[in-house]
């Protein structure tokens, strides 16, 4: 299979990005808006690429979802991040990928990011006394600028 | 045998009229010395491993460090055949409520040993910024002997035991320390 047609494909709904906190191993990175990632995970689930994990980052304006996926074939890693706005919504992707379904679950009680479509919605790692205490959020003005660190916001 | 027989015998009511102290009417010193002997020298602790310090809790089972020379290696799968409960680990809040339904199911008389710095005072997981883990088991249920260590070595824990031992009879117990292999 080739990566060329599937960059190719996904550059039509997304924006690569240069950033500085860039790991080795991975490939490619890109900026996807809220409205888009559903569409982002059809194209590489039909493309046979595998979620690797799905976290967030507390980012000042705002708190950003991130994807990583791969093709086990070469591994080649495809990392998207998504800024989830003032209304802190993301669509869920766990129907398309069966496996973020924990993943979302997690965000959600440890960043109170919100997945729109999710239809679990119980805790699932923290005590349920804990419930809106998101520890993972920064303290206030700790959190870094997201276009300095070389995202873009969309 | 046929002497300690005779001791209990020996404990008659007329020598020791002590209606003035607390607990029970009726006491018999000689019994109940032998009771707590029995007790301290057949501590049977609850298979209950939470983090990490379990494996040094493991290893005082094993040949090497040999618990069983105190009479203290029989690790019960069910808290209602145990004496002692090792904490040996994080305790967390959601575990918490666990470890007070085992500690209550477990039968009179019975000992808490908290083992590690986790289980002393949250140890490492102390700071502010911690949500989730128990800072001292001792916050939730009764706790005798403390073991310090991160983890502590097994011999620690063995001389835990004497401790609970001392605790429990009132005296050090002379055992042979067979010199380590």
């Amino acid at each position: 299979m080739d990566t060329g047609r599937v960059i190719k494909e996904i550059e039509k709904i997304s924006v690569k990005t240069d950033c500085i906190h860039i790991l080795p191993g991975v490939e490619y990175e890109c900026s996807v808006s809220a409205e888009n990632i559903r569409d982002f995970a059809s194209v590489l689930y039909k493309n046979n690429y595998m979620l690797l994990y799905l976290t967030a980052i507390h980012l000042e304006p705002y708190p950003a979802v991130v994807y990583q996926f791969v093709w086990p074939e070469t591994k080649f890693r495809i990392r998207a991040v998504v800024f989830c706005g003032e209304n802190k919504t993301v669509p869920t992707i766990s129907d398309i990928y069966n496996g973020a379904n924990w993943y979302e679950r997690e965000v959600m009680e440890f960043f109170g990011i919100d997945f729109d479509g999710l239809e679990d919605k119980r805790t699932l790692i923290l005590d349920e006394s804990d419930k809106g205490l998101y520890p993972l959020l920064k303290k206030e003005g700790k959190a870094l600028d997201a276009e300095a660190t070389g995202f873009k916001t969309n | 045998m046929d002497k300690f027989i005779e001791n209990i015998k020996s404990v008659s009511l007329r020598e020791n009229q002590d209606y003035s102290g607390q607990g029970a009417v009726l006491k018999f010193a000689q019994a109940e010395t032998l009771i707590k002997h029995c007790q301290a020298n057949s501590l049977w602790p609850m298979t209950f491993g939470i983090a990490c310090c379990a494996i040094e809790m493991m290893s005082v089972g094993m040949a090497r460090f040999d618990a069983s020379r105190y009479g203290a290696e029989v690790f019960r799968p069910s808290p209602r055949q145990s004496d002692v409960m090792i904490v040996a680990g994080t305790v967390n809040k959601k575990m918490a409520e666990t470890v007070v339904t085992l500690y209550e199911q477990m039968p009179e008389p019975k000992w808490v040993i908290a083992m590690g710095n986790c289980a002393i005072s949250g140890g490492p997981f102390a700071i502010e910024e911690n949500y989730t883990v128990i800072e001292g088991v001792d916050k939730l249920i009764p706790v005798d002997v403390y073991v310090p260590g991160c983890p502590p070595r097994p011999e620690a824990l063995l001389e835990a035991i004497f401790k609970l031992q001392e605790k429990i009879t009132g005296k050090r117990h002379p055992f042979p320390q067979n010199r380590h292999p």
